[in-house]
């Protein structure tokens, strides 16, 4: 039930994406060309400067939005099937919880969106693994930001999805609580070994959780380099102080100011 | 609030309180304003009568405002399900509202359904705000709420019941509490059509009969009753948003449903209601003194066209006039108490007690202070204008670009200059909206207080000739009165739209 074994891992593969939005002043071209393959299991952040287009690509990958060409195929097949399925899981950049229910309720949701039995015993386990477990009676409104996001990631890992998309999960936060929540869910994620998509505009949270590092560019959106962070699976605190780790971020942070430079001229 | 904060508002309270006493002890406007110690003595005296018909009157509205909240609820949960509807909806309700119920009471007066005019005339005025209300509220949830029941796989009935349903609780709950003063204007307006008891009927007699003291009881008790309503309205709206959320932006309106379908209803719905009005008076052989046939009024109308236009062009100057006072006082006071926090906190407890106040009260009042004239119906007027601009244009100069307040006080302007380059030109789109509110309900105020007064223009017409026992002249002016609201109110859509081009 808990246990890697229970979920059958699936890729998520980006083949030559574009998107584009009717914008107030004429179209704007949100992803070029976008190719990216998820294999299964493993974790990638996308990391960009903001505008860049990679909330789209997650829109994308989640089916709340459709290619103008290109595709987006999970095991092959489009995420509506996934969706179909209930193996889906999305934590939002404002956790989207429902504020008239409480914690527990919130992570219950998707069973009962699905008309199924809740498991009473994931759910429990899931409070627990997130450090919620004091507060399954309380509303959403009586808990913190950071509090908020862990029952928006719970609520997203119970189904067991196949795919998991992460959209600026911590992003609202401060960065002490953030440091702290990076460290929860590269647990979590170590635990799992879901197919993960996280988008981020955070080096240090792309370097420490993905086992890659998209790095994009933006204007239209797509990618302009793609780094494998050699830290291996588990990770913790003491992680992010490797010389590696630092020298890798700023690696990274001046490849994202040449994506910057280069969009302005 | 501190004690220091709550001084001046309980002063100003306090000071409007000693100033009607002293009036009512001088005698200044002939007795017509009865000082507070004998309306309270006059309703110790009545509370029997008093009692009684507040009930009636209190029953009444509840029984049409239910009615009109759960019409109004369904009607919103169909824009809900078919977004595409939302358009004609809204535009045929916002056209059922701009229709002076006034006109209409006439009309019902001689049909069965004439002990039944205070409940529907409550109904139709708690509708419009609960459509707009309880719409906004199942497009509440915000978006990544939606996504979030679309990533899981929910279906259209599980996103209804589980995200939609429980975010429009708070907006059902606001709008009882808009409903509830509503609900009561209308019953007692209705009461002045068909009733033979309530608060309605006795401010009637009461200001018939010069009964000062009794009229002065009977408004203040439909006073009392709204402001007691309002404020349990209030309590459960805070007690849902507490618990429900109620998030502070509402996704946009869908703006769909084309022009020509308007275009279509607007044509088809009429011949359809008068082709069965023709129907109906035929084939039942309704005598003439129940309905008039279509074809009496369109004769009537033919023939004495002219008077009636002139009475409409009457009616319309009286309604102006009142409008342009109006909005100027309520101006000036805004403008005074955001210049003078004193004002303003002197000014705080009127403009929470007037979104309370069913206006109506005030016309048998205006009646009696300032005798059957036209003096009278500009007052009622003024009232019915001065209240929502205050109100909105204390907000709206209040509510400024975010920054641009620091940005003037950096360049050393005074409250004046502020005033003047930032406050005033930042809120005219609420003075627009204000005047769009106001428009189409004073020339509502001025059909009814002259149908009321039996002095000016149309209202003045219809009171003749239900006197008359003339029913075709009745549905004549009723026609005349509808076509001339409707379009004062598209005169002030219009302007509004403008406004709200030109200065946002």
């Amino acid at each position: 039930m808990t246990d890697a074994s229970a979920t059958t891992a699936s890729g998520l593969r980006f083949a030559a994406v574009s998107k584009r939005f009717a914008g107030r002043y004429g179209e704007v071209v949100a992803l070029n060309d976008l190719s990216l393959d998820v294999e299964a299991g493993e974790t990638v952040a996308v990391l960009g400067p903001s505008g860049c287009g990679k909330s789209t690509a997650l829109r994308l990958a989640a089916g709340l939005e459709a290619p103008d060409s290109g595709e987006v195929t999970i095991d092959g097949a489009p995420p509506s099937q996934l969706i179909r399925r209930r193996r889906l899981g999305v934590a939002f950049q404002d956790h989207a919880l429902l504020p008239w229910l409480t914690v527990r309720a919130n992570v219950e949701l998707p069973y009962k969106l699905a008309r199924r039995p809740v498991d009473g015993r994931r759910v429990d386990w899931l409070l627990k693994l997130v450090g919620l477990s004091d507060f399954e009676r309380h509303r959403p409104r009586q808990l913190s930001g950071g509090m908020r996001q862990r029952v928006s990631i719970a609520r997203a890992l119970v189904l067991e999805p196949t795919v998991l998309l992460l959209d600026e999960p911590f992003g609202s936060l401060d960065a002490v609580t953030r440091h702290r929540l990076n460290v929860e869910l590269a647990q979590i994620l170590a635990k799992q070994r879901t197919t993960t998509l996280l988008v981020t505009h955070s080096v240090e949270e792309a370097v420490f959780l993905g086992d890659r590092v998209v790095v994009m560019t933006g204007r239209p959106g797509s990618v302009k380099r793609v780094v494998d962070v050699p830290f291996g699976e588990a990770r913790d605190a003491d992680t992010q102080r490797l010389p590696e780790f630092q020298s890798l971020v700023a690696e990274l942070t001046l490849m994202l100011d040449g994506a910057v430079g280069a969009e302005r001229t | 609030m501190t004690m220091r904060g709550a001084l001046v508002p309980t002063g100003g309270l306090a000071v409007l309180a000693g100033v009607w006493e002293a009036v009512g002890r001088t005698r200044a406007f002939g007795g017509s304003i009865p000082s507070l110690s004998a309306v309270v003595g006059a309703i110790g005296d009545n509370h029997q009568l008093l009692l009684s018909a507040t009930a009636t009157t209190a029953a009444e509205a509840a029984v049409g405002g239910a009615i009109g909240l759960a019409l109004g609820v369904l009607l919103a949960a169909v824009t809900a399900w078919f977004p595409r509807s939302h358009g004609h909806v809204v535009r045929s309700v916002v056209f059922v509202n701009a229709i002076p119920v006034v006109a209409v009471g006439p009309m019902l007066m001689s049909l069965p359904v004439r002990p039944a005019i205070p409940q529907v005339f409550a109904a139709l005025f708690v509708l419009f705000s609960t459509v707009s209300t309880v719409g906004d509220g199942f497009r509440a949830p915000v978006e990544s709420g939606r996504d979030l029941f679309v990533v899981l796989g929910a279906g259209a009935v599980q996103r209804f019941a589980r995200l939609q349903v429980p975010a429009a609780v708070p907006f059902v709950a606001d709008a009882l509490r808009l409903g509830i003063p509503a609900a009561l204007l209308g019953a007692i307006l209705g009461e002045w059509f068909g009733a033979n008891s309530g608060l309605g009927v006795l401010m009637v007699s009461a200001m018939r009969n010069v009964q000062y003291e009794l009229l002065w009881s009977a408004c203040s008790m439909a006073v009392l009753v709204s402001l007691f309503g309002y404020v349990a309205g209030t309590l459960a709206e805070r007690a849902a948003s507490r618990f429900f959320g109620r998030p502070t932006t509402v996704s946009a309106a869908p703006t769909g449903g084309s022009r020509l379908v308007d275009a279509g209803l607007a044509v088809l719905v009429p011949v359809i209601l008068v082709a069965c009005w023709q129907w109906w008076v035929s084939a039942g052989n309704v005598a003439s003194v129940v309905a008039p046939s279509p074809n009496e009024v369109a004769n009537r109308l033919w023939h004495e066209g002219g008077s009636f236009l002139r009475a409409a062009g009457v009616t319309l100057t009286i309604s102006a006039a009142g409008l342009a006072l109006g909005t100027a006082l309520g101006l000036i006071l805004a403008v005074a108490s955001t210049l003078f926090p004193y004002v303003k906190s002197f000014l705080s407890p009127m403009a929470v007690l007037i979104p309370t106040i069913p206006i109506a009260v005030f016309i048998p009042v205006m009646g009696s202070i300032l005798g059957y004239g036209k003096g009278a119906i500009v007052a009622s007027c003024v009232l019915m204008s001065f209240f929502p601009v205050f109100v909105i244009m204390v907000s709206g100069l209040a509510a400024r670009p975010p920054g641009s307040d620091d940005l003037f006080r950096i360049y050393g302007s005074n409250r004046f200059v502020t005033l003047g380059r930032l406050a005033f030109p930042s809120s005219l789109p609420s003075l627009f909206l204000a005047l769009r509110l106001s428009a189409a309900n004073c020339v509502l105020t001025a059909i009814a207080a002259e149908w009321l007064m039996d002095t000016g223009g149309l209202g003045r017409i219809l009171s003749d000739a239900q006197v008359a026992i003339d029913n075709a002249s009745t549905w004549a002016v009723a026609v005349v009165a509808i076509v001339m609201s409707v379009l004062v109110y598209r005169v002030a859509v219009a302007g509004e739209r403008w406004g709200a081009a030109r200065w946002t």
